[in-house]
């Protein structure tokens, strides 16, 4: 389980994320819903230690993380904090130079020391899995952009981290293309990755997640299970942005299922 | 074109080609090897930071940029002298050239690494490698393709201004063709001569650069 307590993230003097408290469960699938500039993709990237909180605490299970601008983390500390999840970003942010089956190895070998064959093999079962094993010998730039994606995924999984984090996984895809990669996502929650996807596709996070976690201007709302914050809204707030959002919604993917 | 003059061109030809082997190619290959090293560490210390190694690279690069090669030959090779530092006229080039190199040289790797979007490092980091393995493993082998061709620009002008090295007594292609130039009264053709070899040397360099850039382009649409 993943625990955040009364996590600040300010720049200068502007407070992005103020004093959030939220448990991610293993094994389960939240979603982070708001609008934009509201602070879920900064709460993503905390999480990740690619933004440093200013102050409060991450705990992954046992292990718990302070933040404290006067006793800053050692650089081990935050590649330790780092290598317990895994990014999937909403540009692929593939690496151009390498092939997909080095994009995937790169990690296990450079990171974790793993043998050349046993990454490779690696490499070729999770690309089964996310269905481009026929493309392990080729470039970023010859796949589409849903490819481009599902080999990021594979990217993550390989290094095994304790959790998922997905910042707008299909924002930067075409609808044809955003399907394969939700189901994709959706094939790895039910396999009861622990994972947190921060997504405006609010029929995804219905149909993908277990938890919503609802943000507004850096603080959270509402939490809730998906099927109660769907179809009973605690708060006034969520009410409003599910009514305003929801008609676009629909539009979107039930074709998943 | 008379038979004399033909005579003085084939003549020629030999001592020039064994010049720009021996001396002038040399020259170039090492003051660029040097250089490049140079401009490597000197651009990493621009980006690092430390400001002393930061304020360090500023200063070498404006001292160099600023300054005529010429002068700074001079310096070298003249002037050093009465401070007790006396070159061979050979090393003496080679350090003023890798200076040179190393100075412009540098801020072609440094541009080349920022021009990397900052979103390659964050993939980088999530895997939980290390600067340095990012830098050594994403960064630079992008890099490296942007900096080709700005960095083959500064390999052929340094072809060319090894020929300042004529001014320190180091006998280079151009020298050469001033000395036969001198005996022959024929400075016309055989300036023409030497500068036609500096012009085959060139093409050969950008004709490697094309290759590099070809190589590199297999990753990139």
């Amino acid at each position: 389980m993943i625990d955040v307590k009364q996590l600040v993230k300010s720049f200068n003097d502007k407070v992005i994320l103020d004093n959030i408290s939220v448990q991610f469960p293993t094994g389960k699938t939240t979603a982070i819903l708001g609008p934009s500039g509201s602070g879920k993709t900064t709460l993503l990237r905390c999480l990740n230690v690619l933004e440093m909180p200013t102050s409060g605490q991450i705990s992954f299970d046992d292990t718990v993380y302070h933040f404290d601008p006067k006793q800053p983390l050692s650089k081990q500390t935050i590649l330790n904090l780092r290598r317990k999840s895994g990014m999937v970003f909403q540009s692929f942010n593939l690496f151009p130079h390498m092939t997909v089956e080095q994009n995937i190895t790169e990690g296990p070998i450079i990171v974790k020391k793993m043998d050349k064959q046993l990454a490779l093999q690696q490499a070729h079962s999770l690309l089964a899995k996310v269905g481009l094993l026929e493309h392990a010998p080729k470039y970023p730039h010859q796949l589409s952009g849903g490819q481009k994606q599902r080999v990021a995924i594979a990217r993550a999984l390989a290094m095994e981290p304790s959790v998922l984090l997905f910042d707008e996984p299909t924002s930067a895809l075409d609808p044809e293309l955003e399907l394969e990669v939700l189901k994709v996502i959706q094939s790895l929650s039910h396999e009861h990755n622990t994972m947190i996807i921060v997504t405006h596709n609010l029929e995804f996070a219905r149909q993908v997640a277990d938890q919503v976690v609802f943000i507004d201007a850096g603080k959270i709302i509402e939490t809730n299970t998906t099927q109660q914050f769907f179809s009973a809204p605690k708060e006034e707030r969520t009410r409003e942005f599910l009514g305003r959002f929801g008609q676009l919604g629909v539009s979107m993917v039930s074709v998943i299922e | 074109m008379d038979d004399r003059l033909v005579d003085i061109l084939t003549n020629a030809l030999i001592p020039f080609a064994l010049a720009a082997i021996e001396v002038t190619i040399p020259l170039a290959i090492i003051s660029f090897i040097l250089g490049l090293l140079l401009a490597f560490f000197t651009a990493l210390a621009r980006l690092s930071a430390n400001p002393f190694a930061k304020r360090g690279a500023q200063f070498y690069v404006w001292i160099i940029r600023g300054t005529p090669l010429l002068v700074q030959l001079f310096i070298i090779f003249y002037g050093l002298p009465s401070l007790g530092i006396t070159l061979n006229a050979y090393v003496a080039a080679i350090i003023a050239f890798s200076l040179s190199v190393g100075a412009y040289g540098s801020e072609i790797i440094r541009s080349a690494i920022e021009s990397i979007p900052k979103e390659q490092w964050e993939a980088g980091e999530t895997i939980g490698m290390t600067y340095a393995q990012i830098m050594r493993r994403i960064i630079l082998p992008q890099a490296a393709r942007v900096s080709t061709p700005p960095l083959f620009s500064t390999f052929i002008s340094l072809v060319k201004d090894t020929s300042l090295a004529a001014t320190v007594t180091v006998v280079e292609l151009f020298r050469r063709a001033q000395q036969e130039a001198a005996t022959t009264y024929e400075p016309l053709w055989l300036y023409i001569e030497a500068a036609l070899i500096y012009l085959l040397i060139c093409t050969v360099l950008s004709y490697y650069q094309r290759k590099t850039e070809n190589y590199f382009n297999r990753f990139h649409a």
